[in-house]
C-alpha cells in the first residue's frame, strides 16, 4: 500500500499566510487598553526605541509611540514654559507600587532620543514594568541649573513629584555628554 | 547619591535581536494565526516579543544567525505557552487577513479557508506541530530541538498530523489518486 503523499497538503499550508501587523501596531493604544498592563507598552517601548534608532528614524513613526513626543506647548503654571525644556515621566511599576522617573528633555527632542532614554531606564529595570508618558500638569518647582542641560549633581534642585508617586528618581539628560544622570532625592 | 548611567547605546544583543525582528515577526504571527483568532494572535506575539526583549541578555555571543535562531526558539516557546492559555474559539478568517500573493490562483481561496477551519479540529499537539512547521516555518530539526525529540520522530509526527488534516478537508493525498 502506497504511503499518502504530503506534497499537496504541504503546498496548501505553505500558501496559508496571514498578514502580520507592523511591530508598533501590536501595542497600539486601543490594543494596550485591551490588556492594560504597563509591561505591554514598556518592554516594547525599548524595542521600538531601538528600532527607531537603528533605522535612524526621527519622529517618523505613528500611533501610540507619539505619546513619547515631548509637549512643546505652554500650559498655565508650567514652570518649563518659555524654556527649551520640558518634562517627560517614566513610571516604573515595581510589583506593588509605581515609581515615577522624571526625565527632563529638550523640547522638540526626537522620539528616538527620548525612546533611547526610556530604553535605558527599561534596561536598568529589566525585572520591572516601565511605561513612558508625559506629565500634563507639571508641579511647580525650580527649573534651574542642574536641569537645564547642565550636568546634574547632588545639590541639583529637583522637581517635586506628586506626593502619591514617591519615591522617585530624577534622571537628567545631559546634553553635553549625551548621557543620563540619575539623582536620588 | 548620584550615579551616571552608561551612555545610551545599543548592546550587541540589542542590535542582533533588532536585526532579527523583521524576519521573526511574520513567522511568529503566522504561527499564532494558525492557532488563534486575530486579536489573540496579536496579543500572543506581543507577549512573546516582550519575553524575548526581557531575556535578550541571555542571547548567545555569536553570529547573527545564531542569535536569530535563539530568539526564534525563545519566542516560540513563549508563544506555545500563550496558545495554551487561550480557550479554543471559532476561527475568524477574512479575506483581508490572508496574505495571498498575486501569483496564487484564486481558486485556492476556498481551500485555504477550509484548511484554516480544519486546523481547529486537530488535536492540540498536532495543531502545534503544524503551526510550528508551516506557520513559524521551523525545520524538523528546529522543532526537534524545541521539543527534545529526534528529527525523525518529528517528521513522522508531522506526516501523521498532515494525514489528519488531509482527511479533514477531503484531500486524498495519494499520488496515484491524483493522476
Amino acid at each position: 500500500m502506497q504511503e499518502p503523499d504530503d506534497t499537496e497538503i504541504a503546498d496548501l499550508l505553505t500558501g496559508l499566510r496571514f498578514k502580520a501587523p507592523a511591530l508598533e501596531d501590536l501595542w497600539a493604544p486601543e490594543r494596550t487598553s485591551r490588556r492594560a498592563t504597563p509591561s505591554r507598552v514598556a518592554i516594547v517601548l525599548a524595542v521600538a526605541a531601538v528600532l527607531l534608532v537603528s533605522a535612524g528614524a526621527v519622529a517618523a513613526t505613528t500611533g501610540w509611540f507619539n505619546v513619547l513626543q515631548p509637549n512643546g506647548e505652554c500650559s498655565k503654571g508650567d514652570p518649563t514654559c518659555g524654556s527649551d525644556y520640558t518634562q517627560a515621566s517614566i513610571a516604573v511599576n515595581h510589583v506593588s507600587n509605581v515609581t515615577m522617573v522624571d526625565v527632563l528633555v529638550k523640547k522638540g527632542l526626537s522620539q528616538a532620543r527620548l525612546g533611547q532614554i526610556a530604553a535605558e531606564v527599561a534596561k536598568k529595570n529589566a525585572d520591572h514594568r516601565v511605561i513612558v508618558y508625559l506629565l500634563d500638569d507639571l508641579p511647580p518647582g525650580p527649573m534651574d541649573a542642574g536641569f537645564a542641560g547642565t550636568p546634574a549633581d547632588d545639590s541639583a534642585p529637583a522637581l517635586a513629584p506628586p506626593a502619591s508617586l514617591t519615591p522617585y528618581w530624577v534622571l537628567t539628560y545631559d546634553l553635553g555628554t549625551s548621557g543620563v544622570r540619575e539623582t536620588h532625592p | 547619591m548620584e550615579a551616571t548611567l552608561a551612555s545610551v547605546r545599543e548592546s550587541d544583543h540589542d542590535q542582533a535581536i533588532t536585526a532579527a525582528l523583521p524576519s521573526l515577526l511574520p513567522r511568529l504571527y503566522n504561527f499564532a494565526r494558525y492557532r488563534l483568532a486575530p486579536d489573540d494572535a496579536r496579543d500572543a506575539v506581543g507577549a512573546a516579543l516582550e519575553h524575548l526583549w526581557r531575556n535578550r541578555g541571555r542571547a548567545p555571543d555569536a553570529d547573527t544567525v545564531s542569535v536569530e535562531h535563539w530568539a526564534m526558539r525563545v519566542a516560540v516557546n513563549k508563544m506555545l505557552d500563550e496558545v495554551r492559555r487561550h480557550r479554543r474559539r471559532p476561527s475568524q478568517v477574512s479575506l483581508s487577513d490572508l496574505d495571498i500573493g498575486v501569483s496564487d490562483p484564486n481558486d485556492r481561496l476556498p481551500q485555504l479557508l477550509q484548511l484554516r477551519a480544519a486546523l481547529e479540529t486537530l488535536p492540540r499537539r498536532d495543531a502545534d506541530l503544524v503551526a510550528l512547521r508551516f506557520g513559524a516555518e521551523l525545520s524538523n530539526l528546529e522543532i526537534a530541538e524545541l521539543w527534545n525529540m529526534t528529527p525523525g520522530a518529528v517528521a513522522v509526527a508531522v506526516h501523521r498530523a498532515l494525514g489528519r488534516l488531509r482527511t479533514e478537508i477531503g484531500l486524498k493525498g495519494d499520488s496515484d489518486a491524483r493522476t
